[in-house]
This record gives structure tokens, sequence and C-alpha cells, in this order.
């Protein structure tokens, strides 16, 4: 997650200050585009989830409470968006249309070899993603790809801890067989 | 403990305590099916590890920093917000006005148990103005006692006499013969 901003911006832009709610937009639109993207896998839809979070995130800061981390507010309101959006007709018109083409940013030093094992990597976890219930692929995506604790996870999505695990076991286990199907179509093919 | 349920323990497997680790891997030592499992999981989670560290590319974020910006200062601009609306939006306010609505409601079921009580109402029909009995055979009689007080007055009233035929005659014959006496 990242830095938490200084109490002062904080109270600043729950006062209706502009400049102030940009420094946290700017702060923030790195990771919440992160979770959306992981989330949806798309580029365009990212960004437009993103775009709402911060709108929402304006709208009612006045009612946010201190004792909540503005990241895991900030978080909740991006899943909850996500979850609309996997549950949406729009979200089924795109079902097939994962575009990773440029989604990943991979370190300079990183060989092209490496490149591309790593982006068929990252193509072959959101095609396994794909069939997860909209629940798992949230618990999947918070705990698993953005390495957030069960607690955290419990937090953004308002689950009980049973329910998460009980999310979290099925998403590895489709994944974890999707995966083995995969690469093992990629050894006899070559290809994804 | 059936498989199935140990499969769960094994897909948890960092989240397990130390005591239901040590009872799995006993397990694992003993179940082919499990160990299986365990394999698969674990090829599965280290895939899953090496996906995390690449973060998705975000790309001109000034572009969407600035379109976030304009919608929430056009959003602004929509709604000015009077002095009076920012009082009424405070949390402080809005306590206050419950806290009032609370003590009025109070007030008066207090008001309704301990207050003086309300006089009765009586309801009393009016009096009648004379005492008249509806009879419809004294009602009869009446008419009929009309009826010959008009036929009396047919030699005495001029208006009564102008009405029927042959009075006028009368008239002058009654005079003539009161000149006469």
């Amino acid at each position: 997650m990242p830095d938490l901003p200084s109490h002062e911006v904080v109270e600043s832009a729950m006062a209706g200050n502009t400049a102030a709610f940009k420094t946290i937009v700017e702060q923030h639109q790195a990771f919440a585009y992160a979770v959306a993207f992981r989330f949806v896998g798309n580029e365009e839809e990212a960004k437009d989830i993103v775009q709402e979070a911060f709108v929402r995130l304006w709208k009612n800061l006045r009612s946010y409470r201190k004792e909540v981390k503005l990241s895991t507010w900030l978080y909740r309101i991006i899943a909850n968006l996500c979850l609309d959006f996997l549950k949406s007709s729009r979200r089924k018109e795109k079902r097939n249309c994962v575009d990773l083409s440029k989604g990943y940013f991979f370190p300079d030093d990183s060989t092209p070899d490496k490149i591309i094992r790593q982006q068929e990597l990252m193509r072959a976890i959101h095609i396994a993603a794909e069939e997860l219930t909209p629940k798992q692929k949230a618990v999947f995506v918070l705990r698993d790809l953005e390495g957030l604790s069960t607690e955290e996870v419990k937090e953004i999505l308002s689950m009980s801890a049973a329910n998460i695990k009980s999310n979290l076991f099925h998403a590895r286990q489709k994944v974890a067989e999707k995966l083995r199907v995969v690469y093992q179509a990629v050894d006899k093919s070559g290809v994804i | 403990m059936s498989c199935k349920k140990w499969e769960q323990q094994i897909y948890l497997y960092e989240d397990l305590s130390s005591s239901e680790r040590k009872q799995l891997e006993d397990h694992l030592l003993t179940c082919a099916s499990c160990a299986a499992t365990m394999q698969n999981a674990r090829q599965g989670m280290e895939m899953v590890l090496e996906a995390r560290k690449s973060n998705p590319n975000f790309e001109n974020p000034e572009l969407l920093t600035r379109a976030i910006m304009n919608e929430i200062r056009s959003d602004v601009r929509d709604k000015p917000q009077s002095i009076f609306s920012t009082i009424l939006d405070h949390v402080f306010t809005r306590y206050a006005f419950a806290a009032a609505s609370f003590l009025i409601v109070i007030f008066f079921f207090v008001e309704q148990n301990t207050g003086p009580e309300p006089s009765k109402i009586v309801m009393r029909m009016p009096r009648a103005k004379s005492e008249v009995t509806l009879n419809s055979s004294s009602f009869a009689k009446n008419i009929r006692n009309d009826q010959g007080r008009n036929q009396k007055a047919t030699v005495l009233s001029l208006y009564s006499c102008a009405k029927q035929e042959g009075c006028d005659n009368a008239i002058v014959k009654n005079l003539k013969r009161r000149h006469k006496s």
C-alpha cells in the first residue's frame, strides 16, 4: 500500500480543498490502477474504475473516519466498483478480451526471454482468474496478487474470516488447476 | 479426516498454525493423493508469487489525474455550498437536530401522562321549540277545517268571490237589500 497522506492534507481535502485532494490522487492513483487492472485485465476499464473511485472518494470524504486508513477505504471503493463490473453485462462482452499486450511493467534489467516468460505467466494467471466467481476473484487479487493480509482483506471486502478462507481455497484450487492445464499444453505445443 | 478436508488445509497452508502444519505434514507422508495435491498447490502458488512481482504498467498518470480533477471541479461548480448548508451538513448540527427531536417526543409523552385531565365534551340534542306530534288524522282534520273556512269566506271575501262565477250578482243583490232595509 502507498504511504499515507499527511494528516493536514487529508484535513484540508475534507474541508473541500481541491489542491489537497490532487495530492492524494497523485499519491494513490498508481496503486489504485494496479488493483483495478488486476481485477479487470483491461487498461481502459481500469482507468474508468480509478476515476470513478476517486470521484466517489471526494464526494464521501466528509464522512471519512480517521480510524480507517485512507488507502483501505480507497481499496474498498475500488473493490466494490470492480465487483460491480465483474457482475455487469459490460464485463460479459469483454470476458475474452484480456488486453495484456502493454499491461505490465518489467524491470530494465530483464532479458527479452525473461520478459516473454513473465508475459506468458501474467496471461495464464488472468485466463485462470477468469474462471473465478467475482468474490473469489476479489479475495484472490487482494490476498495473493496484491499481497494483503487476511485482516486487511476482511476489512476491505467486509467479509468474515471463514468466508475469506473458503473463497481463497476455491480460488487457489481453480487457479492452480488451470495453470497446470495451461502449462502442460505449453509443454506439448510450445505456445500458450 | 477425509482427503477433501486436508485439501483445504493444503491450499491455505501459510494460514495454518504450527500444530496444524505438523498434522498435515504427517498426513502427507502417508497419503500419495494429498502429496500430489500439495505439489500442484505449491507450483501454482510459486507462479502466483512470481506474477505478484510484475506491476501493471501505468502510462500517462498525469492524464488520469487531470481527468479526475476536472470531474471533481465540475462537481464543485455544480454544487456551490452556502454557509447555511455547510452548517447543516456538519456532523454536530445533525446530532443536535436528532437530540432536539428526541427531546420533543419525550416531552410530548411526559406532558400527556402528567398534564391536567382534558374536560369532557358532552353532546346535547337541541331542545324542541314546541311540542309537536305528527298525526296524520289531525293533519287531515285541519285541512278539512281550512276548506270549511274557505267556503264561508266566499260570502264575505271579495277576493274569494271574484274567483267564483255569479258571486258579483249575489253581492249586488245583497247591497240592494241592505239599502232598502
